[in-house]
């Protein structure tokens, strides 16, 4: 039957003078790209040779195994867990979260990217509502309903200071802090840092506490195993506005600083953990499109939610929406320093009061 | 999703030295370089190893696959790029030999091809080479994840655009 059908198709072609002429277009376009990708097609390399080198190449490496967590899908999560767990003020005290992970690779903040990530497309088992749950949990606790001695031990922990005015501030922060004339006093304001914290990768504690998070199925790369990654944290200013869960914060500080330790070539575990199987491909392409990945702060916006970019004076700035638009983050950056507005706040307030920033 | 399995030396060693050549030979097609070519393919095998497909999977199309995004993403590199054109402008040098043109003319050639593959969709580059180094449509389909029908479409308007590409080149 095909054979009948292939002798009438080319009966066809050749009494149809478009027909044939397209297919002698495509029979031509045919030869040319495969005399282009054939060409100097004297490559050899022994199976046998190769499979030897490989081999060497395994037994040198210490790094070839990745340690499980749960089920075998392996996941990135790295310096933004560390981050997350160890990073002070602007992460910690910002209301927009998103229960997606991301790869942040950030050794220097210059600017900021959003990407889309939708929690049920990942291969493992992260439990969304129930992380949202534990940060909801969180956050009522420095916001909310929390007991006053614990919440004073834990800013101690970390050395963030309330201070009762912006002069005070200034002081604390050894340098001018910009303000929001137009929103008034705000309600509190914390001095946080300077803060240089050194970390060693420990994949059995970083599995605890994601176990603990509701994280599960969760891979991580052997070869950071034991490796100390420093993350330099200046100063950084929060003021408070409005009353418990509504109003917003405003977050001012110089860009922490991630130093890699020797020996980790994070283009390579980057790419590496892209690679990795089930990952969206939406995911890896927004990802490798980052350019100058090293220098931008990857915000993930949450599911149903926006972003967009939004001129701040001389700078960009990245809006980042919740799916109802009642929360949102912006973000940007003025001289040296980084700046955020973000919380139970519309995008036209929230950009509004950014421009009306008095810088000192 | 179905468990990735613990890989056997026994079997690792099997699949290695059955589809070694013909995977080293695809990303040489594609990269145009037998060192980066080699390395290439060993990071292929070694993702394999330190992480195979679900069990009874098709390795040869998961090999592809895999090589398929090594490949892809490596031509994509600009410093690799920018280091042949550096090769290739030394070699452009007064003490160029004569009897050295022709190695001159292949590398200009490489660069034009990875140059062309960068810039054509990712999908059709695979597909391209893919067909080009004798995958059968099916075998395409299991590789890609494009429909066995849509496999001869796609392969046209790879070659359309690769000609497109390849005019627009030599006609700067």
């Amino acid at each position: 039957m095909l054979d009948n059908y292939r002798q009438e198709l080319w009966e066809h072609v050749r009494s149809c003078k478009a027909c044939f002429r397209r297919l002698e277009s495509i029979s031509q376009r045919r030869q040319l790209s495969a005399s282009k990708l054939l060409a100097n097609n004297s490559a050899n390399c022994s199976a046998q040779q190769a499979y030897r080198s490989f081999v060497s190449r395994v037994e040198r490496s210490k790094n070839m195994e990745f340690s499980e967590f749960g089920r075998r899908n392996p996941r990135p999560v790295l310096a933004l867990v560390a981050l997350l767990v160890l990073l002070p003020v602007l992460v910690l005290l910002t209301p927009i979260r998103s229960a997606a992970e991301s790869l942040l690779n950030v050794m220097r903040v210059e600017k900021f990217t959003a990407i889309t990530i939708d929690p049920s497309e990942l291969p493992f088992n992260i439990p969304a509502e129930k992380y949202q749950q534990k940060w909801n949990q969180q956050m009522a606790a420095r916001f909310g309903k929390y007991d006053k001695a614990d919440l004073q031990k834990e800013l101690k922990e970390h050395n963030i200071r309330r201070v009762s005015s912006v002069d005070e501030a200034s002081k604390a922060y050894k340098g001018p802090v910009a303000t929001i004339p137009k929103q008034g006093s705000p309600e509190e304001i914390y001095v946080s840092g300077p803060e240089s914290v050194s970390f060693t990768i420990d994949l059995q504690k970083i599995r605890a506490e994601l176990k603990e998070a509701g994280i599960q199925g969760v891979t991580l790369p052997k070869q950071l195993d034991g490796k100390t990654f420093t993350l330099d944290v200046p100063s950084a200013v929060v003021m408070r506005y409005g009353q418990d869960d509504s109003g917003f914060v405003f977050v001012q500080g110089e860009s922490p600083t991630l130093v890699i330790p020797e020996g980790v070539n994070m283009d390579y575990v980057r790419q590496d953990i892209l690679m990795t199987p089930g990952l969206p491909p939406d995911l890896v392409k927004q990802i490798q499109s980052i350019k100058d990945w090293q220098h931008t702060l990857v915000i993930p916006v949450p599911p149903g939610g926006d972003s967009k970019n939004v001129r701040i004076g001389r700078s960009e700035g990245l809006l980042v929406s919740d799916r109802t638009g009642e929360h949102n983050l912006l973000l940007w950056k003025h001289d040296d320093r980084l700046y955020a507005i973000g919380g139970k706040i519309s995008s036209e307030d929230a950009i509004s009061i950014a421009r009306s920033v008095v810088y000192r | 999703m179905a468990e990735a399995k613990e890989i056997q030396v026994d079997e690792f060693e099997r699949i290695f030295l059955s589809y070694w050549e013909e995977i080293y030979l695809y990303l040489y097609r594609m990269l145009r370089d037998s060192h980066e070519a080699e390395d290439a393919a060993q990071e292929t095998f070694l993702k394999l190893y330190s992480r195979p497909p679900a069990a009874n999977s098709n390795y040869r199309a998961w090999l592809y696959k895999v090589a398929s995004r090594e490949g892809l993403n490596r031509i994509r590199s600009n410093n690799r790029r920018t280091r042949l054109i550096s090769k290739i402008k030394s070699l452009w040098s007064n003490e160029v030999a004569p009897d050295t043109t022709d190695i001159v003319l292949a590398n200009a050639e490489s660069v034009e091809v990875r140059d062309i593959l960068a810039r054509m969709r990712p999908q059709y580059a695979q597909v391209l080479l893919l067909r080009h180094h004798g995958l059968s449509y099916d075998e395409i389909s299991k590789v890609t994840g494009i429909s066995k029908n849509s496999v001869g479409t796609i392969l046209v308007r790879a070659e359309k655009q690769f000609a497109t590409l390849l005019e627009r080149g030599e006609g700067k």
